[in-house]
């Protein structure tokens, strides 16, 4: 290319450039100068304008320059020389003007001063126009050399064809008698050689001066190796590794070393000798050695195939499954919990003994609960099982959960009607309307009750006039702390026509007679449509005795068919409970001894070591303290064990809890263009019903944040495959597009290959996971204002849409609750030294 | 990056979390400190070390009241719920043990967070020592 301006790397930089007397006057737009006509009578105000135009033209790649020193500091965080400036100038050049600047065949460099031959004139015509074309060479050898180097050119090229500024030719700068002068054309001033020399020299000086600093530039360009503090190195090909930054850790004059993050010593290294001109890179865990190459910004890496790239570029923003894999490549010392089996519901068939409620299995007095956590076997060793657990002063059954084998829609019980004769089961029975009935010998009128038995099915009609047999009663069993409860219903119609139902409740304690907590003198009302639920106006009741009690509801009169889906009881007598739990998980067992907090979750930790079994149960038993119900909502087993740290990474213990907040940076980031997107107006509303906020809002939030960070958030089994996503293979094989994949492999999802994977199944990857019970204290991904209000059992936010920002929280009990997301293990820290 | 300006830095609160040498009963905890978090505050848990110097009780082996937490641990729990501290630093036998440094514990949602030191056995007294900084961003 010509012009490279080495011979410029002489020139003694000054470290500003002075406005001096420096005049747009359309230079920077136009280009042009201010004519002169020689037929004209002379005008030196027109020679001083076109000196302060060419001086301004200066100002431009002064600019110029610094804008790409700018770059080549923030690309190689080296810091490129550039002169300072004494003013605002925008660093585009405009294209030439031919009438000033006649290109062809000459050195650009070259300037033809007057002499004491010369005429005025030949100073616009030759001076001015060799000033001119030094300008525009030097502003186009930068302009090419940055569009070369860079990704993204700092610069616009004039001449993009190269027919002004051939790209090959002399390299020589001529320095054109530059002087530091700053003198100006001035009508007071002495027609003679020097009132046009004199300003010109200065001109070429101000050009030397940009050029010298264009030239030290174009050093850094040709071989960035040699002044690069900082790399941003892609491997291609078969590793498929993403870009990573790396740093220089020495230069002795010999050679230059850089080394990927975290900088520890074994960690891939990129060496540069100086003397030979090559580049080695060392690869991490590798002993295949690297063949040292002749620099290049692209070179053969160590297997066939592969690349060592050079991207010079700012390194693009990471996102926080890039910080993930990072982090993940310091182990630290210290205590490692692993996570292992995970039961998120139990208010299913998971659990048995305790009371099953409808949001959790529960132990509502001292009790005993078993919990089969999985199916699968549990390793011998330490473990840790934490519990999510809420004292709940409210006990919530469902219909279904009752001793009569009743059983109905939606988790519900159905009281059975026109109940024929051989369906008799072991119930209560009303006979309604009719003769009456026979059952065993016995006869029964309407409005008596009789008890099946499996002795017979069967009953026969007293008379012509047909009775009907329909269910009258249903028993829950369960037991509470002793206080004063309330009971209230939620029940329906299912078909036909009533406007209320006669409902009779009986709290029967096991040594004591019934007692009414609802009686039934007035129906309990019924106006909606048929399966519109209604709360029953609440009875009450004292439990003297933690012991069991059965809890009869009997449907003494109305039409209809009497639905209840739902009972529940109440408490208002405690709002601190003590809990003695001791938890066995095969051999191992461990205690908890803790005071509740009524509607606040927690998490209970048991630490236990056991030999190796299966299924994976565990059996909770709590014993003396009957104050408060409790609820175990999840249950989260991990192995304890002892991380092995990384060699030599004693001083990067902190590095995990960088790489969490350079996450968190990385996901606000993402978010403010979320917001940017959308824009205020629009934009999502997370709560529910004013400022509540539950799981749902929480999966919501977590959609818009992800929108602009697709690997936010690793999800066992996505709905689809979304394009800009990636996704790891957990059965093999997965069929993507034309691709097919192994288990561990990944992939990203694509606008046109789909959205469906034709056989196996993926996860979708990310850096935050569901939040488990043994997470407490860890890095959890939450929106800014949301807030758990204690003693009332709310989740909230106080913020609202576009400042629902996400942050890094330490995780609690309640934020396991509503959902969040918690960093991954590769984040984790041991919790105590 | 935004400068520290001495408004900015007056309304960071270092708070010492200081216990001397105490004796600590069987299945007992101290209550060290309560702090309030509003809205737009943040509390970092910076260090905390829970010392036990000696065991009073000669003798027995520790039963334990919370396996977990060894035979004395000082830890941030939230509200008054006092099953599982968020952050803690947990003793299982005499030493000084701390909770990571290299980790940032922080608390944005409001409510009262309080520090308490727990005798986790009950059988044995134990002589305990408490220090720690948390840092309040108001």
């Amino acid at each position: 290319m010509a012009g490279k301006l080495e011979s410029a790397l002489v020139i003694v930089l000054r470290d500003s450039i002075r406005w001096e007397s420096s005049l747009d006057y359309g230079t920077s737009t136009s280009g042009t100068l201010v004519p002169v006509n020689p037929a004209a009578v002379f005008d030196p105000q027109r020679y001083q304008y076109r000196d302060r135009q060419l001086s301004y033209r200066d100002l431009i790649n002064a600019a110029a320059i610094v804008e790409v020193a700018v770059d080549v500091s923030d690309v190689y965080n080296y810091p490129a020389p550039k002169p300072m400036m004494e003013g605002p100038v925008w660093p585009q050049m405009p294209a030439a003007d031919p009438a000033v600047f006649p290109t062809s065949g000459t050195n650009f460099s070259q300037v033809r001063h007057v002499g004491n031959t010369s005429i005025a004139y030949d100073a616009a015509r030759y001076a001015d126009a060799d000033l001119y074309g030094r300008d525009y060479l030097i502003f186009e050898t930068l302009a090419r050399a940055a569009e070369t180097a860079f990704t993204v050119p700092s610069i616009t090229r004039l001449d993009a064809a190269g027919t002004v500024i051939p790209s090959s030719g002399s390299t020589a700068w001529s320095l054109a008698q530059g002087q530091m002068l700053q003198s100006d054309i001035n009508s007071a001033l002495p027609l003679n050689r020097d009132l046009f020399k004199l300003p010109d020299r200065n001109l070429a000086d101000r050009d030397n001066q940009m050029a010298g600093y264009t030239a030290r530039l174009l050093q850094v360009f040709q071989n960035p190796f040699a002044f690069a503090e900082r790399l941003f190195v892609q491997i291609s090909g078969t590793e498929g590794m993403e870009p990573e930054v790396y740093a220089l850790i020495s230069d002795d004059g010999v050679d230059r070393t850089w080394v990927a993050e975290p900088a520890l010593s074994n960690r891939n290294q990129i060496k540069y000798s100086i003397l030979d001109k090559t580049l080695t890179w060392t690869r991490e865990n590798v002993d295949e050695v690297h063949v040292p190459q002749l620099y290049a910004m692209s070179i053969p890496g160590i297997e066939v195939g592969q690349t060592v790239d050079t991207i010079p570029s700012v390194p693009d923003r990471k996102d926080a499954q890039f910080w993930r894999a990072k982090a993940g490549q310091i182990v630290p010392e210290g205590q490692m919990l692993t996570d292992g089996h995970y039961l998120n519901f139990t208010a299913s068939d998971a659990a048995s003994d305790g009371l099953l409620q409808i949001p959790a299995a529960s132990m509502t007095v001292p009790d005993r609960l078993i919990l089969t956590v999985s199916s699968g076997s549990l390793e011998a060793g330490p473990h840790r099982v934490s519990l999510l657990v809420k004292p709940q002063p409210i006990v919530e059954i469902a219909g279904a959960s009752n001793t009569t084998q009743t059983s109905g829609t939606l988790g519900g019980a159905t009281w059975e009607t026109n109940v024929a004769s051989g369906a008799v089961a072991e119930q209560a029975y009303l006979v309604e309307g009719g003769d009456g009935v026979v059952y065993l010998a016995g006869t029964y009128l309407p409005g008596d009750v009789f008890y099946g038995t499996s002795t017979s099915s069967v009953y026969n009609q007293v008379g012509a006039s047909a009775s009907t047999v329909r269910q009258y009663a249903t028993s829950w069993a369960l037991a509470l702390p002793p206080g004063a409860w309330s009971l209230t219903l939620d029940y329906t119609n299912l078909t036909g026509n009533t406007t209320g139902f006669g409902v009779r409740a009986e709290y029967v304690p096991s040594s004591s007679s019934p007692v009414d907590v609802i009686q039934d003198i007035v129906p309990l009302a019924f106006s909606g449509a048929n399966g519109d639920l209604v709360t029953s106006p609440p009875g009450y009741f004292d439990v003297a005795t933690p012991d069991a009690f059965r809890l009869n509801v009997l449907w003494t009169y109305g039409d209809g068919d009497f639905h209840l889906r739902q009972l529940t009881f109440e408490s208002t007598d405690n709002e601190v409970g003590r809990f003695d739990l001791s938890g066995t998980l095969g051999t191992g067992t461990a205690r908890v001894n803790v005071t509740g907090q009524r509607y606040q979750p927690d998490v209970m930790k048991l630490d236990m070591t056991s030999g190796s079994f299966s299924p994976v149960v565990l059996t909770l038993q709590t014993g003396t303290y009957a104050e408060l119900p409790l609820q175990v909502v999840q249950v989260h087993i991990q192995s304890i064990g002892t991380y092995t740290p990384t060699a030599l990474s004693s001083e990067f213990q902190g590095w995990r809890q960088e790489c969490v907040e350079r996450a968190e940076r990385a996901v606000q980031q993402s978010w403010n263009e979320a917001v940017s997107a959308y824009r205020k107006i629009g934009f999502p509303v997370f709560y529910t019903a004013g400022t509540s906020w539950n799981y749902v809002n929480t999966e919501n939030w977590m959609s818009v944040v992800e929108v602009k960070h697709p690997r936010l958030r690793e999800m066992d089994y996505p709905a689809q495959i979304t394009p800009g996503r990636q996704y790891e293979v957990t059965v093999a094989p997965v069929v993507y597009g034309s691709d097919t994949y192994q288990a561990g492999d990944k992939f990203y999802g694509v606008l046109s290959t789909g959205t469906l994977v034709s056989s196996g199944s993926v996860k979708q990857v990310g850096a935050f996971a569901k939040a488990k019970p043994g997470h407490i204290g860890k890095p959890c991904l939450v929106p800014l204002g949301i807030e758990f209000v204690q003693f009332t059992d709310a989740v909230i936010v106080n913020l609202t849409g576009t400042l629902c920002m996400p942050i890094i929280a330490a995780c609690q009990p309640w934020m396991v609750e509503a959902g969040f997301y918690a960093a991954q293990s590769d984040f984790w820290t041991p919790d105590f030294l | 990056m935004s400068l520290l300006t001495p408004n900015r830095f007056s309304r960071i609160v270092n708070i010492p979390i200081t216990l001397a040498q105490t004796e600590l009963r069987r299945s007992k905890s101290i209550r060290i400190g309560d702090w309030a978090v509003k809205l737009g505050q943040k509390l970092q848990v910076k260090c905390l070390t829970v010392h036990l110097v000696k065991v009073l009780t000669p003798g027995p082996l520790a039963d334990y009241n919370n396996t977990a937490l060894g035979m004395a641990s000082v830890g941030v729990y939230f509200g008054p719920m006092m099953c599982s501290p968020l952050v803690y630093a947990s003793a299982g036998n005499v030493g000084a043990f701390t909770v990571n440094p290299f980790t940032t514990y922080t608390f944005l949602s409001p409510g009262i967070y309080s520090v308490v030191l727990s005798n986790n056995t009950n059988n044995l007294d134990l002589s305990v020592v408490v220090t720690g900084s948390l840092k309040l961003y108001t």
